[in-house]
């Protein structure tokens, strides 16, 4: 059956709508920072069948995650084994593509009787009972020591409450208020979305509700074909290394990637990946799928809202229980080293067929922990935060200074005022980090230098971060990306520095400084063919002086002293002006 | 006009042009919450629609709502501001087929030059205007009272060669299309607001404003639950109207980090104290004849992030503390309505507190509309035939002239309500009551 175009497109926009009011209502009722200020989960409106119909991104690796996990809840139970009023959670790893922590809660759509859709949302808990509170254990080496395992569990069966579990579940979580709390909020969320689909149905009839759905579908994929048949035909490699998984810190996992492109077919096969890490860096392959598909959006067709068109056209590979497909039960917990990975090794490839559209990547994931728990007399705190740093260097333009790492999408930083209000800290410095790395035509952005003095005694620090050791490359001749480090100063003025992740540094003392160096993103470009005028601005703006960077990008010391001469006589014009 | 919805001196402003980003349309909201009290309709969503953009926002309990920061093209800025959401769909905007064969109004523009093909001042993209002048809403003899002359042969030609053509329907049913996914776009947007901000569209009636909002009155209340929906006199202009009934205002604030107990009723004391010594001085220089404090807190459960700003009452910040508790009371209320709970034992901390000044003004006076007598002419005037509907077949509006309306007037959907610069269209299954004051109340028969 066809569909008129202009009721094709009032349901497509409603769609969108749908999943974006879910994403609203999720932001209003939740209880825990890391859904309504960090927004650390996804939505999707699905079919029937589980195929993603609406979404509201907030990171959008987790929308290709969703349908899979419904799929296998059509596996588990059977098209027939779902109730209205059933509300179910998931959190395999296999099955959801994350860790344990981000749990799906899922609950199928019924019209008159019969099953018409899902809505979905996967959510970084408050806790999930693993042996670190909030999840990303540094060190697991089996998945049971992540946390509370859903295997697709019926939360609410037809409407009743299965209260012995939720029982269970607060009794296990460190934080059993906000955990529900944010359970209503999540259950709130996908009511709205059904009550909007169940308003399609109403309004269109299933028949042309599903008609509509196909034909968009159709239509995304084949403007997703056109769009690769546009990349030139070929084989193209990328690879990364890990520093190390947490567990076995002298190996440097390899995590490799091979995209074919033959028309409109493109196969993008991890073989060549290491096998399954002991530590908990491996990311499962619906995961490794999903952010293949991300890629493949972001590269093609960044403005469209995502649909099962967009998820279905690239043929995903990977040798069984690899690094990017562990089975169980290999631990997953801190997945998101190797989920930046995937994502660069996929862009690594694609740049060597479509070098001017592809940008150098950015610093990898930079975090931390600084937390006072189970001690008597002091009251515990747990202050935790991502850094910005430096963002990889366009084809046409530097990178941007001091932006979220690629997987945590939009998520803001926390204003100094309230950090230092909430918890002992104050904070010392807060400034770019010009290193010099990331040099080339274009520069990779600036990471930053924030430094904090612990004010009470008796707190730790944990940083999460990654590719310090084997930092990400630049492109098309560009430097590599920076190094991210963390310096601490003890009040006895000794001082130490380190270069990858650690956890449990303390019990530090009043007047401890922490010095925290994100990372430059990688350059893009021969950095001989830089334009003296962008040298001269960064001269300028006191990143470096002009023999520093005749230095680090092999340009003529006279050029940039000329380039810097017109600049100040223009920049004094203008003042003059005034 | 500032951000907040005061007014200010160019001096000032001068000074701090951040305090008026917002201008434009805080002019309208200011009319619709003087408009709000008059006709005794406390619950408003407020659509403004003009050539680029459509404004939404909403007057509570007869209050406009406002937000501490605003984000212009994705800038935060940090300065109390009406809480406007902006967006891309008005007259200009501009239609296209997308790269998946979806029909798209928006969000570009194109802008008062080159405008609509049907002005005939170069535009070559077809735009919103186009599709409803092929759809025959206006007389292209008299649009803005005779000052353009429609083109509606272009605009037909365009829309069928660039749009019609490649999704296999015949102009008008494009043109009609193209009207339907404006309207369901900007009702998706006045869901979005009101849903975000904790309130249900069913509680509201609707108030469009702008030169085209009244095209879209029945579409709108068709389509959302409104209770109703107003179309004011003159509704081009209401946002000017709106600038006359503008008071003048100084807003301040200041960072007061404090838990809610028993001490904190001398630092707001205090706080308040200083600001509006500070502000009444800003004031003193304008025509105001008498001024209003309203004070506020921004209030949180102790360890959150997001604040919400509750009233604080002049009799609650004596040094004494007993008027605090109420706070408490409001700031969970406030809580309630925007999250749908709240942390019953959960200790309450304020962030900052904020004071505005506010200049009172006179204003001006609103003529009332006479109920009709026997000598009045007829409001009837003719009739248009409209391709209307998803199938845009051809249907007959009554079309009415809105200057010779009178109080308690009853119009029939289908019908066209004009006046020189704005067209008011009501469906079939709808009615068009006229109010004491003139303003169009358009409501679904039973």
């Amino acid at each position: 059956m066809s569909i008129d175009p202009i009721t094709r497109q009032v349901i497509r926009n409603a769609l969108r709508a749908a999943a974006g009011e879910m994403q609203t209502s999720l932001i209003k009722t939740a209880h825990s920072p890391l859904i309504y200020e960090v927004q650390d989960f996804g939505v999707a409106l699905t079919d029937a069948r589980g195929r993603l119909v609406g979404e509201g991104a907030a990171l959008a690796g987790f929308l290709g995650c969703l349908p899979p996990t419904i799929q296998k809840g059509l596996e588990v139970f059977g098209p027939d084994g779902f109730e209205e009023g059933d509300i179910i959670l998931a959190n395999e790893p296999y099955d959801t593509g994350t860790h344990i922590s981000d749990t799906v809660l899922y609950m199928p759509v019924f019209f008159e009787g019969r099953l018409v859709a899902f809505t979905a949302i996967m959510a970084h808990w408050a806790d999930i009972g693993a042996f670190a509170p909030g999840g990303w254990c540094p060190s697991t080496t089996d998945v049971h020591q992540e946390g509370l395992i859903f295997n697709h569990l019926k939360l609410y069966d037809a409407g009743r409450l299965n209260k012995e579990m939720l029982r269970l579940i607060l009794r296990n979580v460190r934080t059993p208020e906000a955990v529900n709390g944010d359970l209503n909020g999540l259950i709130a969320s996908c009511n709205t979305g059904a009550m909007r689909f169940q308003e399609l149905c109403r309004r269109y009839g299933v028949e042309t509700l599903n008609g509509a759905i196909e034909e968009i579908f159709e239509n995304s994929e084949a403007r997703m074909r056109r769009e690769v048949s546009e990349i030139p035909d070929g084989v193209y490699h990328g690879e990364a290394y890990l520093d190390h998984d947490g567990v076995e810190r002298s190996k440097r996992h390899r995590i490799a990637a091979t995209v074919t492109i033959r028309g409109s077919e493109i196969e993008i096969d991890f073989d060549g990946s290491d096998p399954v890490a002991r530590g908990p860096v491996n990311h499962p392959l619906v995961g490794t799928r999903a952010l293949c598909a991300t890629v493949l959006k972001c590269v093609t067709m960044p403005d469209d809202a995502t649909n099962d068109g967009h998820l279905r056209v690239a043929t995903v590979k990977a040798p069984r229980n690899s690094i990017v497909s562990p089975e169980y039960p290999a631990p997953c917990d801190s997945y998101g080293y190797v989920a930046e990975l995937v994502e660069y090794v996929v862009l690594k490839a694609l740049a060597r067929a479509i070098p001017h559209r592809i940008p150098a990547p950015s610093y990898q994931m930079y975090a931390y922990h600084l937390v006072r728990t189970g001690e008597s007399e002091h009251e515990p705190f747990i202050c935790a935060e991502p850094v910005d740093g430096g963002g990889g260097a366009f084809p046409f333009d530097d990178g941007p200074s001091g932006i979220m790492f690629l997987g945590n999408g939009d998520a803001p930083n926390s204003p100094i005022e309230i950090l230092e209000a909430s918890y002992p800290v104050r904070f010392t410095r807060y400034t770019f980090n010009p290193e010099n790395r990331g040099v080339g035509k274009y520069r990779g952005g600036f990471g930053v230098i924030r430094e904090l003095m612990v004010t009470e005694d008796k707190a730790y620090l944990q940083v999460s971060t990654e590719n310090n050791a084997n930092p990400l490359w630049g492109l098309a001749g560009g430097g590599d990306a920076g190094r991210s480090k963390t310096v601490v100063t003890f009040p006895d003025g000794a001082e130490h520095t380190f270069d990858d992740r650690v956890g449990d540094v303390g019990p530090l003392e009043a007047g401890t400084l922490i010095s925290m160096y994100t990372a430059n993103g990688g350059g893009w470009g021969d950095p001989g063919d830089r334009d003296p005028m962008r040298i001269a601005d960064d001269v300028v703006n006191g990143f470096f002086t002009a023999e520093e960077a005749a230095g680090s990008y092999g340009v003529d010391l006279g050029r940039i002293e000329e380039a810097l001469r017109q600049r100040r006589s223009e920049m004094s014009e203008v003042k003059h002006a005034r | 006009m500032q951000s907040t919805g005061g007014i200010t001196s160019t001096e000032i402003a001068s000074k701090v042009p951040v305090r008026v980003v917002q201008s434009g349309p805080a002019g309208g909201v200011i009319g619709a919450t003087r408009l709000s009290s008059l006709i005794n309709q406390g619950n408003m969503v407020v659509g403004d629609l003009g050539g680029t953009t459509f404004d939404v926002s909403l007057i509570s309990e007869g209050q406009y709502s406002e937000r501490s920061d605003v984000s212009i093209n994705r800038r935060p800025i940090m300065q109390p501001s009406i809480d406007i959401v902006s967006i891309g769909a008005g007259g200009g905007s501009i239609v296209s087929i997308d790269e998946e064969g979806g029909l798209r109004v928006g969000p570009e523009s194109a802008q008062a030059e080159p405008g609509p093909i049907c002005y005939g001042f170069g535009g070559t993209q077809i735009t919103l205007t186009d599709a409803l002048v092929t759809l025959g809403y206006f007389d292209p003899a008299v649009y803005m009272g005779g000052r353009i002359a429609l083109d509606t042969n272009s605009a037909e030609a365009a829309i069928k060669n660039q749009i019609a053509s490649h999704l296999g329907l015949s102009s008008e049913e494009a043109a009609s299309g193209i009207v339907r996914i404006a309207t369901t776009n900007m009702a998706y947007a006045i869901r979005q607001v009101t849903i975000e901000r904790g309130f249900d569209p069913r509680e509201f009636a609707m108030l469009c404003i702008g030169g085209g909002c009244g095209l879209f009155a029945g579409g709108l209340l068709d389509e959302l639950e409104f209770k109703s929906v107003i179309v004011p006199n003159m509704p081009a202009v209401f946002s000017a109207w709106g600038l006359l009934n503008a008071d003048y205002r100084e807003d301040v604030s200041r960072t007061l980090l404090t838990a809610l107990d028993d001490k904190t009723g001398p630092l707001l004391a205090d706080a308040f104290g200083e600001m509006e010594e500070r502000t009444r001085a800003a004031l003193a220089t304008t025509t105001a004849a008498s001024i209003r404090i309203e004070r506020f807190c921004e209030m949180r459960y102790t360890g959150q992030a997001h604040t919400i700003k509750v009233s604080v009452f002049a009799d609650e910040i004596s040094s004494e503390t007993t008027g605090l508790a109420g706070l408490r009371t409001r700031f969970e209320e406030a809580y309630a309505r925007q999250y749908r709970h709240i942390l019953r034992d959960s200790p309450v901390e304020i962030t900052a507190v904020r004071l505005a000044a506010i200049g009172e003004t006179e204003k001006p006076q609103v003529s009332e509309v006479l109920a009709r007598s026997a000598s009045d002419e007829a409001s009837l005037i003719g009739s248009r035939d409209i391709h209307f509907g998803s199938k845009a077949a051809q249907l007959q509006f009554a079309l009415h002239d809105r200057a010779r309306l009178r109080c308690d007037d009853i119009i029939q959907g289908p019908a066209v309500i004009e006046e020189w610069n704005s067209t008011v269209v009501v469906n079939p299954g709808q009615q068009a009551t006229v109010d004491r004051y003139g303003n169009l109340i358009l409501e679904k028969l039973k």
